[in-house]
């Protein structure tokens, strides 16, 4: 199951039936329940256990960090703890590089195996990334006293099993999620008008526009050795766009979901793709990660707080960190780097300067805004393609041998092999995708410079009835739309470029 | 929550009277409640209900050559009912995943009559819809949501506004003089529409799709006719074949006859006639007919039954009796077939 599938369509109302009406005391269990049975829906059965035991594991190191007085104990607990959850998620994700491990698995059939390079690799459990994350950021709070330790272990295990955000973040802090587990889930019409309307523009970020979108990318990347320069010049551009729809989408359905129970979920993306630097583009992207890194890994590691070269030591770390948190291969790995070189190359020359940030306006605005797109497209180069020969072909290649006819040639040649090459619906989905691009890019555009970046709810809220149930019928005409272009993702696994972590 | 529902209702009503229309026009009559549509029959979706929800065990595979047999008719015939899975454009890999179906959903199949010929063996014709079928036949969300069924859906509703015929096709025409000769009286090599015909199906077989002589989207002038049978006829054709069997299909097909004969079933593989003049005009100059001499004797080896009327054992019909270069004409032609293929079974 998942958000797109018409089986959630199914679960949520039921779900949200089951947990307003059940007793306060049953609230908990049942959300608990259903989230442990969409998590098997989404996933395969087997892994819920690893999610059991990371739970398991989590609960009790917390409980015995809080029992300890001495700091070494509770220091050596802490360790401990976030040894094991991570030792899990590195096992899954990284055992490639212990390929007898893998070629174990293979040959008793216990976990999927995909190969690639001539390396095994296990499938690693759906939604591992965040929720060791999660609950080893549980663990560092405890230890700083940030927290008190969960007792209960039914909210505990709801905290690390919340089905809208299992799969695919974002990444929740036990302070902020925690208190708002206490059971206390009622119906709520005006909460309710704007989760459903942060819904809708989620599905249409993420079906009408991401997997829209995907049809024709995906086909141009099966091949880029046979792409014109002018192709790979714009195609990771585009790449950004489709992720940015994807994952944005994606997490704009969980948080309205999680909003539907009364639950507030961190935003995970503020109109990122309007930055104007690296530093702000990372403020606004996948903000569950980057302040996740920043409050678990940089701040420990002194911050900013300490000598330049420190400081350039600690951005690169973080930052690879976050590649190899996106996986194990070279190209994440490169991707980070570049991102942490980028990183610091902007610090440097603004304390060359000696300027303070200053949001940029006017034509400068938008030349930063493109530079500032670019440079971090340029960067996702080594995070959308399979090889690192892939990324470096895209790389250099991309300035070389411009033909426009041969660029208009790669592109109908992917929409027809990815979606229909009949010549009225190759127009036809090109100017669909136009059109959802240009809803996305103009309703991020008022979210950022007119609603000072609230929720685009709000942009809901303040149109004239008329106008927003206009609003309301187009944008779900181009999620049908999509979703029968996409046969209904019936024989398709689909789910979001996230959710592979 | 009264508001609320009151609202969402308002909200899905569109999606709600969508879908409403998509049943009353979609082409397959999935949900049996469509009272006018009469070309559901012929397709593969209703062909694989109808066979899940009374399967006989007897059975007909094919592409739409095999797909018109009127099933009442070789009733009278054999004495026996017969399902058929037949339909129009299928593909070699398609018709032998249809007998894994049909034998997974019946396994009492005693008697398969499967088509096989040198357009389906045809390496660089290849499709595979079944996984898809299968899942669409049982999942009526899948079959709700299917693109190009809205498409149709869309295009029948389009049909119906403008007071088009929708009725049972039928592969069938009257001819004339005309169709025989010139306008000047000189007696053309075959019928002018077999002739256009084996124009559009050349470039699928030859490598000179772009050497045609005269451009694939127009009917071609008596002038071009004669012009196109001495095109056609060159011994220089030969090189430009880019005809290949596919081994893989034909190992399936031995697979198939192995399975079938461990497991007491009549396999009969069935080589449909094709009209003379695809013989002289394609088939021979492009070395199709030496290429599928291996062919048809791999399968007799298989141990099945082998009716070829393809190549060893064309029968005996005028150019009248089919409607193009392929398909025999429904009226004239297809009885006279249908008493020949199956006349035996009594």
């Amino acid at each position: 199951m998942a958000f797109t599938s018409i089986a959630y369509l199914f679960f949520l109302p039921l779900c949200l039936a089951a947990v307003f009406l059940v007793p306060h005391k049953l609230k908990n269990p049942m959300l608990l329940i259903a989230s442990w049975y969409f998590y098997v829906c989404a996933g395969s059965p087997g892994y819920l256990f690893f999610l059991l035991l990371g739970t398991c594991i989590t609960y009790a190191f917390g409980l015995w960090i809080e029992a300890s007085s001495m700091h070494r104990t509770r220091l050596s607990l802490l360790w401990c703890g976030i040894g094991l959850q991570l030792a899990v998620l590195i096992f899954f994700k990284y055992a490639g590089v212990f390929d007898f491990f893998a070629r174990f698995a293979q040959t008793h059939g216990l976990f999927s195996v995909s190969e690639a390079g001539g390396v095994l690799s296990l499938a690693a459990p759906l939604g591992i990334s965040y929720y060791t994350f999660q609950t080893v950021g549980y663990l560092a709070d405890v230890f700083r006293k940030k927290i008190c330790a969960e007792h209960n272990f039914i909210r505990y295990a709801l905290f690390v099993s919340f089905f809208p955000q299992i799969t695919s973040g974002p990444i929740a802090r036990a302070d902020k999620l925690l208190p708002q587990l206490d059971g206390n889930y009622q119906f709520e019409y005006t909460r309710t008008i704007r989760a459903l309307q942060r819904m809708l523009f989620g599905f249409f970020k993420k079906i009408a526009v991401a997997d829209v979108l995907m049809m024709s990318l995906g086909e141009l990347y099966r091949d880029l050795s046979s792409l014109n320069g002018m192709t790979l010049f714009f195609l990771t551009p585009c790449y950004l766009f489709w992720l940015y729809c994807d994952f944005s989408g994606w997490c704009d359905i969980a948080l309205a979901t999680a909003q539907l129970f009364g639950i507030e979920l961190i935003r995970n993306f503020e109109t990122p793709l309007f930055s104007c630097s690296i530093q702000e583009f990372w403020r606004r992207w996948h903000i569950s990660l980057s302040t996740w890194l920043r409050d678990y890994v940089y701040f420990p590691l002194g911050g900013s707080r300490c000598s330049t070269l420190r400081r350039c030591i600690n951005l690169m770390i973080v930052f690879l960190l976050s590649g190899i948190w996106h996986g194990a291969g070279l190209n994440f790995f490169l991707w980070g780097a570049l991102f942490g070189l980028f990183q610091i190359a902007e610090n440097l020359l603004r304390c060359a300067h000696k300027r303070t940030v200053q949001q940029p306006h006017g034509l400068r605005r938008v030349i930063q805004n493109l530079i500032t797109y670019f440079a971090v497209s340029f960067a996702f180069i080594f995070f959308s393609t399979p090889t690192f020969s892939d990324a470096l072909h895209v790389a250099v290649q991309q300035f070389a041998n411009w033909q426009p006819a041969a660029f208009w040639n790669d592109i109908l040649s992917a929409v027809g092999r990815g979606f229909n090459s009949t010549p009225l619906l190759c127009a036809a989905y090109l100017a669909f995708c136009a059109l959802g691009a240009g809803i996305v890019f103009v309703a991020d555009y008022i979210q950022r410079f007119h609603l000072g970046g609230a929720d685009i709810s709000e942009a809901f809220v303040r149109l004239k009835p008329l106008a927003r149930w206009l609003c309301y019928y187009l944008l779900l005409a181009l999620v049908f739309a999509a979703f029968l272009m996409n046969n209904g993702y019936y024989g398709r696994a689909v789910s979001t470029a996230y959710g592979g972590f | 929550m009264k508001r609320l529902i009151g609202k969402l209702s308002l909200f899905f009503l569109p999606v709600l009277l969508y879908f409403c229309l998509f049943i009353a026009f979609e082409p397959y009559n999935y949900f049996g409640i469509q009272t006018n549509n009469y070309t559901a029959q012929d397709q593969l979706i209703y062909r694989v209900r109808s066979f899940d929800a009374d399967p006989q065990d007897a059975l007909i595979l094919g592409d739409s050559r095999s797909a018109h047999f009127d099933l009442d008719l070789i009733e009278q015939i054999t004495g026996r009912s017969f399902s058929t899975l037949a339909f129009g454009g299928a593909g070699q890999k398609e018709i032998i995943d249809l007998l894994e179906h049909a034998l997974r959903q019946n396994p009492d199949i005693d008697t398969v009559y499967l088509e096989v010929s040198f357009y389906l063996l045809n390496e660089n014709y290849d499709r595979d819809r079944i996984s898809n079928i299968e899942a669409i036949t049982h999942n009526p969300f899948a079959f709700l949501t299917n693109f190009n069924y809205h498409l149709e859906a869309l295009n029948r509703l389009k049909m119906t506004l403008e007071g088009q015929y929708l009725g049972p096709e039928h592969e069938t025409a009257e001819y004339s003089e005309r169709d025989y000769a010139a306008s000047d009286g000189r007696p053309l090599p075959h019928r002018r529409q077999l002739l256009q015909y084996l124009h559009n199906v050349y470039p699928n077989l030859s490598s000179d799709r772009d050497g045609l002589p005269y451009p694939l989207t127009r009917e071609l002038t008596d002038d071009e006719l004669f012009s196109l049978y001495d095109f056609l006829t060159d011994p220089a054709r030969r090189d430009s074949s880019i005809y290949r069997i596919s081994e893989e299909h034909l190992v399936r097909l031995e697979q198939t006859a192995a399975y079938c004969q461990q497991n007491g079933i009549r396999l009969v593989f069935v080589l449909p006639p094709i009209a003379q003049a695809m013989r002289e005009l394609v088939c021979e100059p492009l070395g199709i007919d030496k290429a599928m001499q291996p062919v048809v004797e791999r399968l007799r080896a298989t141990g099945a039954q082998v009716r070829d009327f393809e190549w060893s054992d064309p029968p005996d019909f005028t150019e009248d009796l089919f409607f193009d270069g392929f398909h025999i004409d429904t009226e004239r032609g297809l009885p006279l077939y249908t008493e020949l293929l199956f006349g035996e079974e009594t």
